[in-house]
């Protein structure tokens, strides 16, 4: 309860925006992002009631999206967030999020992920070109957020109408090469 | 003008006007609601689809908190031109988007703050509050204000209408109520027309038409008819005044007449009167006025002045204790009242004689005074016959004493005080013995007067609250009351058989009565009349049978006695059909020569559950109960077939005896039943000998005589069976064709042991040689007995000294051998 309460007061203060507050308005659209996202059934391993969020466990914001989100029941599954390593491999990941200081490590971690069910999330200038699915950024001070549905498509991914429609821009191409 | 002065009609135009303005209103009013709810409901029911509409598509809008999408969404409201505002809240309330339409301005609408969800009515709009879901959670409100504009306009479109409708149909409707008043009016104008012309004209032959069916017609048509009615009754009342005034003149005249006649009737009346055998009176108000002769006459006196009152003829009291003087009075105001009173009456005559009368008052006018009439006729006649009814339901009519019925009332109540006061209370049963000897020896007339004089002396003897009472022939029941204990009861009875102790003097006769009597006490032997009485009745025969003048308590033996005695007589009613009698003979043998010369047959009775029944049980039983007329019948047939088969066998031919009671010998048929006897067994009459009682023979003697001679007639010999024991002299008895004399066993008991039997015995025999008659002596035990009865010639001896009764087999085994057993050998004593 205290966690949707904070979700909900993260627009109030949107004129006087920490970073801190950015990451709670952040991690509220992860959490819409899940609800209007329809992953492939082979998505999820039988039995495994949660969808996992995985952040790299360098993302400076990580400890206030896991606060925001650990926990919060999306259908029938609850969120988990899952602190990666480097190098660990990114398997039973339905989201990843990628901060804005990946450098390098983005585009190899997109393009192992290609064609994979993992809804990926990230906030560099070049994410969506990486084969990123959505991006998010500032406008106004308020965060929006840009689609590429042809890596969606590509990765199995169903993202509802209700989402492209308020999305700033939305890409068909499939920038990533390799792809079919 | 009052709505009550208006005419039928207006009335009733004004109603069914003001009914159907009435009906279009409500219909129109009920409509309108109905149209109006519908509205309303079907505008909330569209608002709330568009709202969810919207709340789908701008949820994600609310969600990613994109005002610029959320606007665009919004704007889709420009299409519905009733929806004046649209507005998102989110979830902290805070308005989020706005749309508001160009007509919103005018109207001046303002949508105030966040609302919870549902429908709100202004008087200008409709405002709806409904929650905006992201995937089942809340991102938000939607408002939507609804312009109710068309509403109002919808409803005034109606009122329109409505007004329409009504004009219009208060205008048909006026048309058609002023036909329908006119139709329903118009008879009532008629009505009241031809009324007007009665009323004034006195002319009761106009009538209505009758000019509709309905109510209207049949009010003319009664109407029509009550002119009719009141038209005959005029004509008749001016014809039977006419007729009275016919009748007046013509009664007028016949009155002269007839005032002649009446001087001539009234003589005629006092003639009557006069000469009338039944005492009649006048009398008015105030006493007697006048009297016939008759009257006078009745009651022994000799001018009419001797008295006023009925008082003055009647004793002091009534018999039911009424004042005479009063009782009068009330009879004769009564009859004035009513006009006829009939009533019994006590009067008196002149010597003070009492007699009961009838009296009847019959009221009349005399001369124009009220008078009654009265006749009194003397009942004394059958106020005895009366009363004697009333005696003989309680009384027995030939002592005076209560009967049954009335003892059992006795008992009842003397049961019902000695509860209450804890005492006891004796039944007393009395028979007389041998009371049937007397009534057959001395005559019915003779036996009624015993019973009458044995009444006096029990009636004598008893004290006040006891009760003597008479319960059937002989027999008399004395109730004692206020007994302390049984020996006050015993001693009473005592006493009873020492009143009755002295001869008794009847018509000549000097008779000596003993009686039987037994006791029940209450409550020890009986807790009601019923059981008293028969209890006691039961000790009296126990006490019977113990001999004379003996008193007997119950005992519950008794009553297995009386069980027994009453079983037995079942019985015997079944023993002929059962074949449980049967016969033994007992041989008769001549002293002088030894041989048997006869057999007397003896009926013997075996009982399936009793054994063999002594005959002198059984054979009181058959005569009480009539039993012994079909019995004696089948003895005398069985006797004499056994005689006949004895000779059919070639044996000696003896004299068979047969007893014969005084009961089957009344018997109208008896002499044809023994013709018939000897015609079916083909014995000869010589060889049958009747055994008769002396009582027998001595009651009727008259009839006894003819019988016997004829009997005598027939062949057969007659004896007279224990002689010694009645009352008659042997002179007396020579009347009788009799051949033979039997003396009873009691004498010969006596002979060899008592000289004053002997004595008895010895002169019995003698005075029946000087007559001629054969003597045989029954009982015969042993030789002493027999050596004085050789001695003193005595002819035959019966008896077990000789044989004991024996079978018809044995019988013929003896008479085989006659003689043989002529010198007898000892046998024991016994039946």
């Amino acid at each position: 309860m205290v966690l949707v309460m904070l979700l909900f007061q993260a627009p109030q203060s949107a004129y006087a925006q920490t970073a801190t507050d950015v990451y709670k308005v952040k991690a509220a659209f992860l959490f819409h992002f899940a609800q209007l996202v329809d992953w492939p059934s082979d998505a999820f391993n039988s039995g495994d009631q949660s969808l996992n969020l995985c952040i790299f466990d360098d993302e400076p914001h990580l400890q206030e999206l896991q606060s925001a989100l650990e926990g919060k029941p999306i259908g029938t599954r609850v969120v988990h967030v899952r602190r990666l390593r480097q190098t660990q491999p990114l398997q039973g990941c339905s989201i990843l999020f990628l901060g804005r200081n990946e450098g390098r490590r983005q585009s190899a971690t997109l393009r192992s992920l290609h064609g994979q069910p993992v809804l990926t999330v990230g906030e560099s200038n070049n994410f969506l070109s990486e084969g990123g699915i959505i991006r998010l950024h500032l406008v106004q001070d308020k965060v929006r957020f840009d689609i590429n549905v042809g890596v969606a498509d590509s990765s199995r991914l169903k993202i509802s109408s209700r989402l492209l429609l308020l999305a700033s821009s939305v890409t068909l191409g499939d920038q990533a090469k390799g792809g079919q | 003008m009052h709505v009550r002065n208006l005419s039928i009609r207006v009335k009733l135009t004004l109603l069914i006007l003001f009914a159907s303005g009435l009906a279009v209103l409500l219909a129109s009013f009920g409509f309108g609601i109905y149209e109006s709810a519908n509205y309303r409901s079907s505008a909330v029911r569209e608002l709330t689809a568009l709202a969810d509409t919207l709340g789908v598509n701008s949820a994600a809008s609310l969600a990613f908190e994109d005002k610029k999408a959320a606007q665009e969404m919004l704007g889709a409201l420009a299409i519905e031109p009733h929806v004046l505002i649209g507005r998102l809240y989110d979830n902290d309330g805070n308005s989020f988007a706005e749309y508001r339409s160009p007509n919103c301005g005018q109207n001046g609408i303002i949508l105030s703050g966040l609302r919870p969800d549902g429908a709100y009515f202004d008087r200008t709009s409709l405002v709806l509050f409904r929650g905006v879901l992201l995937n089942g959670q809340r991102t938000g409100s939607i408002a939507l204000v609804f312009d109710l504009g068309e509403l109002r306009s919808q409803r005034l479109e109606y009122v329109k209408i409505a007004a329409l409708v009504l004009v219009l149909s208060v205008l048909v409707t006026f048309v058609a109520s002023l036909r329908l008043t006119v139709s329903i009016g118009a008879p009532f104008v008629q009505l009241a027309a031809v009324a007007r012309q009665v009323s004034t004209e006195k002319d009761y032959s106009v009538r209505a038409k009758v000019g509709a069916g309905g109510e209207a017609g049949l009010l003319i048509r009664s109407f029509n008819e009550m002119l009719s009615q009141i038209e005959s009754s005029n004509n008749q009342l001016r014809q039977q005044r006419e007729h009275l005034e016919e009748q007046v003149e013509f009664r007028t005249s016949e009155l002269v007449a007839a005032s002649a006649e009446l001087r001539e009737s009234e003589n005629k009346y006092r003639v009557l009167f006069e000469d009338s055998a039944d005492a009649i009176w006048l009398i008015d108000s105030k006493g007697y006025v006048d009297c016939n002769s008759a009257a006078l006459q009745l009651f022994g006196f000799s001018t009419k002045s001797e008295f006023t009152h009925p008082a003055d003829i009647s004793p002091p009291n009534q018999p039911d204790g009424r004042s005479s003087r009063i009782a009068a009075e009330k009879r004769i105001a009564a009859a004035f009242l009513k006009g006829k009173e009939r009533f019994e009456w006590l009067h008196r005559r002149k010597n003070g004689e009492l007699f009961h009368a009838e009296v009847c008052l019959a009221a009349m006018k005399l001369q124009g005074r009220p008078m009654l009439l009265a006749t009194v006729r003397d009942i004394t006649e059958r106020k005895i016959a009366e009363e004697r009814v009333q005696f003989l339901a309680y009384y027995d009519a030939l002592t005076g004493l209560p009967n049954r019925t009335l003892l059992e009332d006795r008992i009842s109540k003397a049961l019902a005080s000695a509860r209450r006061r804890k005492e006891g209370v004796a039944v007393l049963f009395l028979d007389l013995d041998r009371f049937k000897i007397i009534n057959d020896t001395l005559g019915h007339s003779t036996g009624d007067a015993l019973l009458q004089e044995v009444a006096a002396r029990l009636k004598g003897w008893a004290r006040e609250q006891d009760t003597v009472a008479r319960v059937g022939g002989d027999e008399f029941v004395v109730l004692l009351t206020s007994i302390a204990q049984a020996s006050d009861a015993s001693v009473a009875a005592q006493r009873v058989i020492s009143a009755l102790t002295a001869d008794f003097s009847v018509m000549g006769n000097s008779i000596n009565v003993t009686c039987s009597i037994g006791i029940s006490m209450f409550p020890e032997n009986g807790r009601d009349s019923e059981a008293l009485v028969k209890n006691a009745d039961a000790a009296m025969y126990s006490a019977k049978q113990k001999g004379p003048n003996n008193i007997q308590f119950f005992t519950k033996s008794m009553n297995d006695q009386m069980v027994e005695k009453l079983t037995l007589e079942s019985g015997l009613r079944l023993a002929l059909d059962r074949e449980e009698l049967f016969l033994m003979y007992q041989p008769q043998m001549d002293i002088a020569t030894g041989e048997i010369v006869g057999v007397e047959a003896l009926l013997r009775w075996q009982h399936p559950e009793f054994g063999l029944v002594p005959p002198d049980r059984f054979i009181r039983i058959a005569e009480n109960t009539g039993l012994v007329v079909p019995i004696g019948e089948w003895v005398l047939r069985t006797a004499c077939a056994q005689a006949r088969i004895w000779q059919d066998e070639g044996l000696p031919g003896v004299q068979i005896a047969v007893n014969v009671s005084a009961v089957q010998f009344r018997q109208d048929g008896f002499r044809d039943h023994i013709r018939s006897v000897f015609y079916e067994t083909g014995l000869a009459a010589q060889y049958l000998e009747l055994e008769l009682t002396e009582s027998l023979l001595l009651s009727n003697a008259d009839v006894m005589f003819a019988v016997l001679r004829e009997l005598k007639e027939m062949g057969l010999s007659l004896a007279i069976d224990d002689f010694g024991t009645g009352y008659s002299s042997l002179s007396y008895l020579r009347q009788f064709p009799v051949s033979k004399l039997k003396i009873d066993r009691s004498f010969i008991q006596d002979v060899a042991i008592n000289p004053d039997g002997a004595a008895i015995t010895a002169a019995i025999i003698g005075m029946a040689k000087n007559l001629n008659l054969r003597v045989i002596a029954e009982g015969v035990e042993n030789e002493a007995q027999l050596s004085f009865l050789r001695t003193h010639q005595c002819d035959e001896i019966q008896g077990n000294y000789f044989s004991r009764p024996v079978s018809a087999d044995k019988v013929a085994e003896m008479l085989r051998g006659n003689k043989i057993e002529s010198t007898p050998s000892p046998r024991p004593a016994e039946m």
